[in-house]
Order: structure tokens, then C-alpha cells, then sequence
């Protein structure tokens, strides 16, 4: 069981990620924006964080390298998004994220590429 | 420089040489003339008187009364004013008397003069600067005889001689008449030579002012006068000079006209030729403009169509972003609720979760194939070649299927002509086409049809075919497969759902391996799709190469 956070600024996605990690037996919490998922990063220890890139204030890029800066790279941080152009994996990777998954995902690469993920392989 | 003179004044000179050098010849022969007779006038004149003196003179020496006997003769002798004096002299040569005129020292010297002889002499005699003609003469005692027999006695020197009688005469009036002869005569030369020269004045202008005239005929034509006023000369030579001129000038004016036309005419050229310049340059700098601003245009345009594929690319990011994110949710819930994990469904709920999960996932294909569309038209597809093994694709690809087609109880035969054959292409490409394809094929063929896959290789190209026995195309319609969004039917029912992308992107996939697609197609019997790719990639196949090499069996069964 893991502590995850989850910074998505899209309700009903929100609640899929919510209900698909507690189905595979995580600790969910949810947050609106970067400055909140920043906020609770700040105030609890997370396993891992997945992060929509585009959220209204704090980006995602931005709340990832103060997440591995803050916790001296330990926090993973899973970039769940819909920037699927060409481009924009690397993108997402090079501003610090462990792993990438691009919207819409599929539940059963989803689930294998967390625990990998968790258990502390890097994504790809 | 060679002094030159005036016409005039050179025939002056001649003239006056002319006339005036024989009229002075003549004048002096002439006065000279005068001159000799002058003298010997004097002389005879001065013989007589001295003749009559010593005739008379005899009683007067022998006597020694002067007063009475000499004295008158000399007085007499000396009315004559060419007569100076007369001197009678004793045989022992003493002065008997001397009666004279004039100068006292030329008297005296006259008082002294020496008689040569005692013979009768006349000649000229220096006397004190003066040139004097004497005659001197003996006075014989013994009788009185005529000068004849006075010279026929002289010759007998026994004769006693009383003394000597010497006359002495002056040219001085001789000489006057000659100096007034002289003057004379030189006023009458110089009145003639004044009558030559203006005879000469006269005659030279004859030729000099016809010669003036002309000269200033010259100087007038230099001005641009070409019909100065020239009177007509009567020298027949001078005629002609003036007539030859009038000609010349004339001529000359003619020439001058057709220079002065000929100036007009390089002027107006010259000035047409700066207005055409002027033209040309306008027309330059017009076109130039023209080009500027067409160039501007251009690149103006350039950025709008840079703009535009800009704003494309970047409606298409976000148009894939925005359908990504709820398609999550659609496609995420749907699975999720399909594995009970929220809780158990009816078969209802699920037959209605599995439409809405492929409903979602068509849409995520169609985005996904419109995407690859918008590359592969912009060109920026990427691609990547390899060594594709036919057989592995193969297996591969019923793998994939076996699933898919078993759904609809269908049956993929595969049909590799060659062993071992390899391809050289885009392994990904490739595979997306006959994925493609064999996807139509499933979705157009009735329950339990079959579908082939054939692959074989040709000199040049490879071939591969899928062939179904489906609802078959009609001719009309063959070539409108390819374009994008085009079915068949405006209606489309559940089982030949398609995003209308499909073929489309088979063909620009396709023709970015250098290859062909074709089409054939019985309505009611099934369709075949063809695929050529060429050996070596970079030479790209045209459809007359493959239509040629096709003959028509295909690798339909």
C-alpha cells in the first residue's frame, strides 16, 4: 500500500484515478490545482504523485521539480496527460517526471507500469 | 614674316618707278643740255667782248692813258653782268689796270691772276672758291688785225706783244637759270607723278575694292550671312572670282541647312533617346517596385501560410488534448465498470458499457489517424527503415486477429509466395497498412467469410493483398476510397463502422514508402487491396508499373 496524490484538475478524471488506485489497494488523495497538490506534498509524506501537466496556477512541470526538489528526488512523479503530441513524452520527461502516461489511458498498462514504478523501476 | 603690301601700293611704287625715273633721265639729259649750251654761250659771248677790248685796247697800252683808252672799254665790257672784270696787264706782267666788281678779296685775287702765255687762252679758273671763266689774250704792237689773223700771227713769237687783257665771267646767272630749270622741271614731274598716282589710286581700286568686298563677303559668311551684297565687278577674272563665290556661299549655305537639319535632327534623337532612357529608368524603377511589392506580397503570404500551419498544428495539439481528457473518463469508467470494480452489472449495463467503450476508443482512433493524416500531408511523417521478415509479419498479424475474427466466425488464410522473404522498408508503416486493411476486410465481410493475405515479390517490387468477400465496391466509387471521410453509403450501419481515415491513410502511408495501392472490386463477390512496395526504397514505383506487372490473379484465392 502507497500514499498517492493526485493533482488533476478534471472532476470526473479525478474520480477515475481515485477509484482505479483504491481499487488496487492505494491511499488516494486528490487536489485541484498545483498549488494544492504543492500544499499537501509540503504537508504529507506521498509515495507518488500523478499529475495532469495542465492545471490552472502551478503547472505541472513546475510542481514536479519542486517535488523532486523537495524530497531529494524520493517522491515519484507520474505525468498523466493529454499533451499526446510528438514531443511532448520527452517534454514531460525531461522536467523531472518518472514515468508518463498519455490520455486516454488503459487500465491494465496502467496498473503494471505503477507497481513497476512503485517498486521503484523506472518507467521506460 | 614676308612684308606684305597693298595692292594699291605696290602698283604705286611700280607706277611712279615707271614714270618717274625716265621723266627724271629725261629732265636731267635735258638740263644738262641747257646747261652746255649755257656755258658755251657764255664762253663765245666772252671770247667777243674780250675779242673787242684787245682790239681796241693798242692806243691804251701804248699810250699808258688808261682813263682815256681802257677804262671805257672795261666799263663797257662790264654792262654785262656775267662779266666780272677786266684786267690789263703790261708785257712785264704789272697791273695796267684793274677795273672789276663783287667781292674785294675775289677781285684781288682776280687782280692777281697770271696769264699763261702770250697766246690766247680760255678756260676756267679756281679764284678764291670760286669757279670763274677767264679769257686771256696778247695785245700785239705792230698792227690791229681781226682775231682770225690775230691767231694766224700768234704763231710768229717774234712779235712783240704789249701786254696781256684778261676777261673774267661768272656762271653764277648760268646756274640760276639752271637751278629755276631744275625746280622747274621737278614740279612738273612731281604734278605728273601725282597724276599717275591717282591714276594708280584709281586703277587699283578697280581690283581692290571687288577683292575688299569679297574679303568682307568672307568675314560675313563666317557670320552666317550667306547672300553678302557684292556689286558686279567689270574685270572679267574678278567676275568670275565673284560668281564662284556666290555659287560657294550658296553652296554653302545649302550645307550649312542640311548640318544645321542634320544638328536638328541628332537633337530631337538625342532627346528622344534621354526620354526613352527616362522611360526605361521609370519603367525600371516601376518594375522594380512592382517586384518589391510583389515580393512583399509574397512574403507576407509566405507568413500567413507559415501562420496557418502554425495555428493547424496548433488546433490540432489542442484539439487532441481536449479530446483526450474526457475520453479518459469515457473510455477509463467503462473499462473500469466493465471489470465489476465498482460492482456487478446486469448484461444489459454491460452490453451498453462495451458500445460506449468502443465508441470511445473509435474516437480515440479516428483522433490518432487524423493526427498521422496532418503529418504525413505536412510532411513532417517520420519514418524508420529496417529488414522486415515476411513470415514473423505474418504470424504477427494473426496473432493480432485471431481474436477480432473470431467474433464474426471468419478465417484469415495467409498465402507467402516466396521462402524467406525480406523486406526493406518501414516495418511500423507497413503494418498499420495491413492492419488497416485487414480491418475493413473483418468489418465489410459477412459472418463467417474468409479473407487472404497474400504476399509475393515481383521483379522490382513487393506485393501484398488482402482479399475479402464482402459487399464489394462499385467501379464508380473504386477511386473514391482513398479520399478522406468517403463510404460508400452516406448511412453507415454498426457493423461497417470506420473513421473514413482508414484507406486514406493506407494510401499516404503507402506512397511515403515509395509504393502503390490498388483497388479491385466485384460488387456482391469482394474487394482486393493491393499493396506495392518497391526493392529498394528510393526508387519509388508509379501506377503504370505495377498495373503492367499485375496480371490479374493476384494472390486472391
Amino acid at each position: 500500500m502507497a500514499k498517492v496524490l493526485v493533482v488533476e484538475d478534471n472532476q470526473a478524471n479525478q474520480r477515475l484515478m481515485s477509484m482505479l488506485l483504491n481499487s488496487m489497494g492505494h491511499e488516494v488523495v486528490c487536489a485541484t490545482t498545483g498549488e494544492e497538490g504543492w500544499n499537501q506534498v509540503q504537508a504529507v509524506d506521498y509515495d507518488l504523485v500523478l499529475m495532469d501537466m495542465y492545471l490552472p496556477g502551478l503547472d505541472g512541470f513546475e510542481l514536479c521539480k519542486r517535488i523532486k526538489a523537495a524530497s531529494g528526488g524520493r517522491t515519484r512523479v507520474v505525468a498523466v496527460t493529454a499533451l499526446a503530441m510528438p514531443g511532448d513524452r520527452k517534454k514531460v520527461m525531461e522536467s523531472g517526471c518518472d514515468g508518463y502516461f498519455s490520455k486516454p489511458i488503459s487500465l491494465s498498462d496502467f496498473r503494471s507500469r505503477v507497481q513497476d514504478i512503485l517498486q521503484g523501476h523506472s518507467d521506460e | 614674316m614676308k612684308m606684305r603690301h597693298s595692292y594699291f601700293r605696290s602698283m604705286l611704287v611700280r607706277l611712279l618707278l615707271l614714270a618717274g625715273i625716265p621723266s627724271l633721265v629725261f629732265s636731267t639729259l635735258f638740263i644738262l643740255d641747257e646747261y652746255r649750251s649755257g656755258e658755251v654761250h657764255l664762253e663765245q659771248m666772252s671770247r667777243q667782248i674780250h675779242a673787242n677790248i684787245v682790239q681796241s685796247s693798242k692806243e691804251g697800252f701804248l699810250t699808258e692813258r688808261v682813263r682815256t683808252y681802257l677804262a671805257p672799254l672795261a666799263e663797257s665790257a662790264l654792262l654785262n653782268p656775267e662779266m666780272q672784270g677786266v684786267l690789263f696787264k703790261r708785257s712785264d706782267g704789272s697791273v695796267l689796270l684793274w677795273q672789276g666788281r663783287g667781292d674785294r678779296a675775289v677781285q684781288d685775287e682776280m687782280k692777281a691772276f697770271r696769264p699763261p702765255g702770250h697766246e690766247l687762252v680760255q678756260g676756267k679758273a679756281d679764284i678764291a672758291g670760286r669757279t670763274l671763266f677767264f679769257v686771256s689774250g696778247p695785245v700785239m704792237a705792230w698792227r690791229m688785225k681781226g682775231a682770225a689773223e690775230l691767231f694766224g700771227l700768234e704763231k710768229k713769237r717774234s712779235d712783240v706783244a704789249l701786254g696781256t687783257v684778261t676777261l673774267f665771267a661768272t656762271p653764277d646767272g648760268l646756274m640760276r637759270a639752271l637751278r629755276a630749270r631744275i625746280l622747274q622741271s621737278l614740279a612738273v614731274i612731281l604734278v605728273f607723278l601725282l597724276a599717275v598716282s591717282v591714276v594708280a589710286y584709281f586703277m587699283a581700286r578697280r581690283i581692290t575694292r571687288p577683292v575688299e568686298e569679297l574679303i568682307e563677303g568672307f568675314r560675313r559668311l563666317e557670320k552666317g550671312d550667306y547672300s553678302p551684297d557684292l556689286s558686279d565687278p567689270s574685270q572679267y577674272e574678278l567676275a568670275l572670282l565673284v560668281d564662284q563665290f556666290k555659287q560657294t556661299a550658296s553652296r554653302l549655305e545649302a550645307l550649312m541647312r542640311e548640318k544645321d537639319s542634320y544638328s536638328q535632327q541628332l537633337l530631337a534623337t538625342a532627346q528622344e533617346l534621354a526620354d526613352l532612357n527616362e522611360t526605361l529608368e521609370q519603367k525600371i524603377v516601376e518594375r522594380t517596385q512592382s517586384l518589391e511589392n510583389a515580393n512583399e506580397m509574397l512574403e507576407l503570404s509566405n507568413r500567413r501560410i507559415q501562420e496557418a500551419d502554425r495555428l493547424k498544428s496548433e488546433f490540432l495539439a489542442n484539439m487532441s488534448h481536449e479530446l483526450r481528457t474526457p475520453l479518459n473518463a469515457v473510455i477509463g469508467f467503462s473499462e473500469l465498470l466493465l471489470e465489476k470494480i465498482p460492482g456487478p452489472v446486469t448484461p444489459d449495463q454491460e452490453q451498453c458499457l462495451q458500445d460506449i467503450l468502443s465508441a470511445g476508443q473509435h474516437l480515440l482512433m479516428l483522433i490518432n489517424e487524423i493526427l498521422d493524416l496532418s503529418k504525413v500531408e505536412a510532411g513532417k511523417m517520420p519514418l524508420s527503415y529496417s529488414i522486415l521478415d515476411v513470415g514473423s509479419l505474418a504470424a504477427e498479424i494473426q496473432t493480432l486477429f485471431k481474436p477480432i475474427l473470431e467474433k464474426k466466425d471468419q478465417e484469415l488464410l495467409v498465402d507467402i509466395r516466396q521462402a524467406r522473404h525480406k523486406v526493406y522498408t518501414d516495418p511500423h508503416k507497413l503494418k498499420q497498412v495491413l492492419i488497416n486493411l485487414l480491418s475493413n476486410a473483418h468489418k465489410f465481410s459477412p459472418v463467417g467469410s474468409r479473407i487472404w493475405l497474400g504476399i509475393d515479390r515481383r521483379p522490382g517490387h513487393h506485393v501484398f493483398s488482402v482479399t475479402d468477400e464482402g459487399v464489394g465496391i462499385p467501379e464508380e466509387k473504386q477511386k473514391l476510397v482513398f479520399e478522406a471521410f468517403r463510404q460508400l453509403d452516406g448511412t453507415t450501419s454498426r457493423s461497417q463502422e470506420g473513421t473514413g481515415l482508414g484507406l486514406t491513410l493506407c494510401q499516404r502511408f503507402t506512397e511515403l514508402l515509395g509504393g502503390v495501392i490498388t483497388l479491385r472490386s466485384t460488387v456482391g463477390r469482394g474487394s482486393t487491396f493491393t499493396v506495392y512496395l518497391p526493392e529498394e526504397p528510393e526508387k519509388a514505383l508509379a501506377p503504370s508499373d505495377v498495373l503492367v506487372a499485375d496480371d490479374g490473379k493476384g494472390a486472391c484465392g
